[in-house]
Order: structure tokens, then C-alpha cells, then sequence
């Protein structure tokens, strides 16, 4: 199938009312989580997880989907608003966006962020439609040594491109790969750190794991440093741009738009670091480096557009080679194997419907979003004087629910109570939950790849750098593991995600 | 665990550095490892014809020597102090949880629901208990509908339901 060929196919699919009203579903609740500070992508994916079990494949991976990139949008509004970001993607917003809201130019800052992030949907759309294929016909000619390399590269480059201590994250994936060996061994049928407990089987679960980590956690921490007071909202102006300020940001979102799409493909790139880096570059390139800060609509408009497209993009390396490269993407995959599809390069011949579907709803998703975001502002943001101290008991009930309804067992909440414990106390030691979620997800796959790969080399470990495609994967792993060792790699890797 | 900030510059040298975050973090991840190693009670196997054992040695080997490796920089580069951890709030959060999964298998949902809110509430500043009652009724009605009447999910709903 040709890409346009392919997007015709994937917009029928789309436009299937089903799919619409999924579509839908997932765009506002992202928006709403994007705009309560608290409540993230990854939580809220978790907790719909249970009940995307009835749906059909399609639709399901639609909807969460669009609570990703719903939750962009939403982000800035708070962001711009009342310097409160909803997501970490947003946090470069608060400083031009909130400036420009106290200077009246709210209205204005509200609609750049929005046009702009449309504009980087339609672009990343596109882009997941040529480079899909692309990489799809690439990764068909991989055998387990390849896999294995290519698993170890997407870790050690989602720890390296993401902040803080490498040493410790890679310390996080090890632990996720522990954890991800509890249960039955797949090859000899041996149980394995199951303690004679049935439940553990099959292993722990995946979404009580998430939820203790990412939604239980998180409101220890939120309840430490609340503020219980409601916000105070700065007015809006009029939602739109004068000429001047449109001439401004356009080439602002252009930038953005072509930084971000590049950055969401690589592992532990993604959002938060495609709007850092784009807002280093706008800042770099103005004439007046000084606006920013002070109300530089380029600061809007670049961070905004970035962060939209690298949320798409970052979906490439989960269609094309089976590798979640975020926490997102990793729930993604818990989704499909939920449905039975096991994520990888066959995806889009044997399930197209999927594939190009899924492409499609996230341009008619972007149409959605400018909708429920620019002339419905007002609804948005009477939501933020919600007082957290209301918001925390309904994520508690959702989230205990949504645990025990996946196989009516109490065993599911008690390992979200454990890992919501061992969440928080990993805050305190400033470890990172992702790459211990990736290495969860992955472990089991790599540990297959591995005894594949060494069985048919007769457990000759020179066969991860006798083929070449394995060879290059390692020595970029290699070089990204050598490079921040260096100090002057480890002060710009500082500096990014400094500003 | 109290090393907050303001008091880790006064207490002892040592002790302070005992207490950094990377040291505390470098020790758990040890022992996480040697627990792994010590645990996996599994067939090695050869390289060629891994057994159920295999990986487990490999990856708690290496989140051990990772730990190893945490501690010692923790040790030499002294890193900032552990933050104070929010005791009271923790507890009353993951009691809550508890407490719902105590009660849902005995008294249903809507019980489970009003408990976990009451319990939750005792972390955050929610006020007047009128308006706790209130917020826990509705919840618990919500998820009802939500989840039972709305997408079918089978569960216990009331106290003299099976």
C-alpha cells in the first residue's frame, strides 16, 4: 500500500463513527488531564486500560492515543494561564506564555500554542506516514541478534537523552528486567520468583505496577507541596493573532514543528525534551535574545508546535519495530498484546486497519483538539479552581477500581500499594520510574531475543557485532554510553534541560 | 530518615554523606541484586542453551554491580541530601488503598468507595467532615454508575449483593 493510498485507507477508518466518537473520548480526556495539574498521561492511560478491553483493537489504541497528544494541548492552557504547567512538556510555556498572559496578550499566547500545535499534528501525521513504511521494510529483515541490539540501544538512549543520573537510571532498567522475570519461564515452564504465590504466576501485573508508580505516587508528592489555595487566572484577551504576531510565529512553529518531529522518534527524546531544545534554539536564533522570558511570542509558539509533533513521532519506533521508547509507549504496548497484537513490523501488513487507522485519527484527533480547545477555553478554565484536596480521593477511588477490575482480584491493588510506596520512596532518591517501566516491558522480549540469538550462534556472544545492522546498533549504544562520560556532552545535556 | 536540607549541614560529616540520596539509592539497588542472586535457585544452562536461570544471574549481577557502583560515586561525590519523606500523608494514602481492597470482596463497592475517601482524607486539608461524607456518597455513586451501569464491569456493588 502507498502512503496516500494507505492515509485514504487509514481516513476511512477513522471516520467509522465508532472511531470518531473514540477519537473524541480520548481528545477531551486528554485535554481535561492536561489541564488538572497532577493528573498525567501516564496514569490515566493506565486506568483506562481495564476497560479498553472490550473494544475492538483499533479503537481502543485510538482513544489512548488521543489522551497523548490531547494532553499537550491541555498543558499549555494551565501553562499559559497560571504558570502552572499540566504536563512536563509544558514547562518551557510558563515563562513566555504566563508573561504574555499578564500583558493582556493571553488571548493571544492561547491561540498561537493551539494553531500552532495543529499545524506540528498535520506535519507529524504525514511524516509518521512516509517514515513508517520506511522503517517498517528495515526492521522486516531483523533477525534476534538485531532485536537484542536494538533493545539495548532504545534503553541506554532513553536514559541518555532523558535527565537526570544515567548511572542510576541504568540501575532503574535493571530492576525493571527483575521484575519483568517474575513468573512462569516461558522456555522450560519453571516458575520463577513466584514465592508459592499463585497470583504471581503470570507474572505481575503491568497496570497496577504503572498506577503505584506514576498515579499513587504522584499524590503523596502532590499532597506534600499542594497548594490549597484556588488559583488566580489571568483574563483573556481576544483568541487571536494581530499580523504582527502571526509573522512572528509562524516561522517560530515551522522550526519547532521539524525539531520535534525528529526528536519524538528517538528513545527518551519525546515531548518534554523537543520543547527544551526548541526553545534553545528560538532563543538562539532572535535578534533579541532579551524578549524572552518577558512575553516572546516564539516562546510559545516553537515549544508548543515541537511538543505536539515529537508526541506523534514518538509512536514510529512503537509501529514500525515493536519499541516503546517512553512510558506512554510502553502502556501502548501493554494495550495491543491485551488485544493480542504483538507490536513490531508485522503490524502493518497483517493489521493495516490499525496502522493507518490509528495515523489517520491523529490528524481528525488535531481538528477535535482546536475545537475543544480554542472556543471552549472558558469551561477549561473554570476547571482549574477544582481544589486538589477534592481531586486526589477521585484519582485514589478510579485508580483502586480500575486495578481490581482487571481480574476482580484484591492481590492487583496490594502490588499498587507496594509500588505506589516504592514510587515515592524512588522520588526521594531522585531516581527516575521510565526506564524501570521500559525495562519491565521489554525484558521478557530481550531475554527471548538473547537465547535466540545465542542459541543459533552456539552461544558465541561475536554475534551481536559479526552482523552489521547489530554491529552499528551496539556501537551507537556504545558511543551514547562513551559520550556522557565526557564533560563537555554531560554541561549541554545540563544546560538543556536547564533553562 | 529525616536528613532534610537545612539540618544535613549540622549533623555529622559522615552521616550526611551516609544519608545522601545517591548512597541510599546506590544500597537499595544492591541489595535488590544480591537478593535476585541469592534468590535464583534456577538452572544456569550454557550461553548456546540458556537455562531458566540464565537471565535472572545476569540482570540482578548487574544491578548489583550498578548499586555498587551508585554507593561508591555517592560516597566520593558527595550528592544533596535525602528530602524529608511526607510520613503521615504516605500512610494515610496507601491505607485508604488497603482499606478499599479489604472491603470490596466483603461489602461491595459503594462501601469500599466511602472508606477509601474517608481514610484519604485524613492526608490533605479536605475540612469539615460534611464535606468529606459528601465528596465519598458521590464518588461512590459515580463510580457506579461509571463502572457497573455504564461499561458492565461485574463487581459487588452493595453489602447484601453477591
Amino acid at each position: 500500500m502507498d502512503i496516500l493510498g494507505g492515509l485514504w485507507f487509514g481516513l476511512g477508518v477513522a471516520l467509522e463513527p465508532a472511531n470518531i466518537g473514540f477519537c473524541f473520548i480520548g481528545a477531551l480526556l486528554g485535554t481535561l488531564i492536561g489541564v488538572l495539574p497532577g493528573v498525567g498521561p501516564v496514569a490515566t492511560i493506565a486506568l483506562l486500560l481495564p476497560i479498553t478491553f472490550g473494544l475492538p483493537a483499533t479503537s481502543a489504541i485510538i482513544m489512548l492515543a488521543g489522551i497523548f497528544y490531547g494532553a499537550q494541548y491541555g498543558g499549555s492552557t494551565t501553562a499559559i494561564l497560571i504558570k502552572l504547567p499540566g504536563e512536563t512538556s509544558s514547562v518551557v510555556t510558563t515563562l513566555d506564555g504566563y508573561a504574555m498572559a499578564q500583558q493582556g496578550r493571553g488571548g493571544a499566547a492561547l491561540a498561537t500554542a493551539a494553531l500552532g500545535s495543529f499545524f506540528a499534528g498535520t506535519v507529524a501525521t504525514l511524516f509518521i506516514a512516509i517514515a513508517g513504511p520506511l522503517l517498517t521494510t528495515i526492521a522486516l529483515s531483523f533477525s534476534s541478534a538485531e532485536y537484542f541490539s536494538l533493545m539495548v540501544l532504545g534503553l541506554i538512549a532513553s536514559v541518555v537523552l532523558a535527565h537526570g543520573s544515567v548511572l542510576k537510571a541504568i540501575a532503574m532498567i535493571f530492576v525493571g528486567l527483575g521484575l519483568g522475570l517474575v513468573g512462569t519461564d516461558v522456555n522450560s515452564g519453571e516458575l520463577r520468583f513466584a514465592f508459592d504465590i499463585q497470583e504471581l504466576s503470570d507474572g505481575i501485573g503491568f497496570v497496577p505496577v504503572v498506577l503505584g508508580l506514576f498515579g499513587v505516587s504522584e499524590v503523596i508528592r502532590n499532597l506534600e507541596t499542594a497548594d490549597w489555595r484556588t488559583a488566580r487566572i489571568a483574563p483573556i484577551s481576544r483568541l487571536w493573532l494581530t499580523r504582527d504576531d502571526f509573522r512572528q510565529a509562524a516561522p517560530a512553529a515551522l522550526r519547532g514543528t521539524v525539531l520535534g518531529s525528529f526528536l519524538g522518534v528517538l528513545p527518551g527524546g519525546g515531548a518534554a525534551l523537543a520543547s527544551f531544545a526548541s526553545y534553545g534554539l528560538e532563543k538562539k536564533l532572535a535578534r533579541d535574545p532579551s524578549r524572552f522570558g518577558k512575553g516572546a511570542i516564539e516562546g510559545v509558539a516553537g515549544p508548543e508546535s515541537a511538543n505536539n509533533a515529537a508526541a506523534q513521532t514518538s509512536f514510529i519506533p512503537l509501529l514500525t519495530l515493536g519499541l516503546p521508547t517512553n512510558a506512554v509507549m510502553a502502556l501502548m504496548v501493554g494495550a495491543l498484546i491485551i488485544q493480542g497484537i504483538q507490536p513490531g513490523p508485522l503490524m502493518m501488513e497483517r493489521q493495516p486497519d490499525l496502522f493507518w487507522g490509528l495515523v489517520a485519527s491523529m490528524w481528525v484527533g488535531n481538528i477535535m483538539l482546536l475545537v475543544i480547545n480554542l472556543p471552549l477555553v472558558g469551561i477549561w478554565v473554570r476547571l482549574l479552581k477544582v481544589p486538589y484536596d477534592l481531586l486526589y480521593p477521585a484519582i485514589l477511588v478510579f485508580s483502586a477500581i480500575g486495578v481490581y477490575s482487571l481480574n476482580n482480584s484484591a492481590f492487583d491493588i496490594y502490588v499498587t500499594i507496594l509500588f505506589g510506596f516504592v514510587g515515592y520512596l524512588l522520588l526521594k532518591l531522585e531516581c527516575e520510574p521510565v526506564p524501570l517501566v521500559l525495562g519491565f516491558v521489554l525484558g521478557p522480549l530481550m531475554e527471548e531475543h538473547l537465547r535466540r540469538a545465542l542459541l543459533l550462534s552456539r552461544g558465541d556472544a561475536k554475534v551481536f557485532i559479526d552482523r552489521p545492522i547489530s554491529l552499528g546498533l551496539m556501537a551507537v549504544s556504545a558511543v551514547l554510553l562513551l559520550a556522557i562520560v565526557l564533560p563537555a556532552f554531560r554541561r549541554r545535556r545540563g544546560e538543556m534541560f536547564q533553562e | 530518615m529525616d536528613a532534610g536540607s537545612a539540618q544535613a549541614d549540622t549533623i555529622d560529616p559522615i552521616r550526611a554523606r551516609l544519608l545522601s540520596r545517591d548512597v541510599l539509592a546506590g544500597i537499595l539497588f544492591l541489595a535488590l541484586g544480591l537478593g535476585g542472586v541469592y534468590l535464583n535457585e534456577y538452572r544456569l544452562g550454557s550461553a548456546a542453551r540458556m537455562g531458566p536461570g540464565y537471565m535472572p544471574m545476569l540482570v540482578f549481577g548487574s544491578l548489583a554491580a550498578m548499586g555498587a557502583l551508585v554507593t561508591a560515586k555517592g560516597l566520593v561525590r558527595p550528592g544533596p541530601p535525602t528530602e524529608r519523606m511526607a510520613i503521615a500523608a504516605t500512610i494515610w494514602i496507601l491505607a485508604s488503598l488497603l482499606a478499599f481492597a479489604l472491603a470490596i470482596e466483603r461489602l461491595g463497592l459503594v462501601a469500599a468507595t466511602i472508606v477509601l475517601v474517608c481514610v484519604a482524607s485524613l492526608a490533605g486539608n479536605v475540612g469539615r467532615p460534611i464535606r468529606v461524607v459528601s465528596l465519598a456518597i458521590g464518588l461512590a455513586l459515580f463510580s457506579v454508575a461509571i463502572f457497573v451501569w455504564g461499561l458492565g464491569v461485574s463487581m459487588k456493588v452493595w453489602p447484601w449483593t453477591f
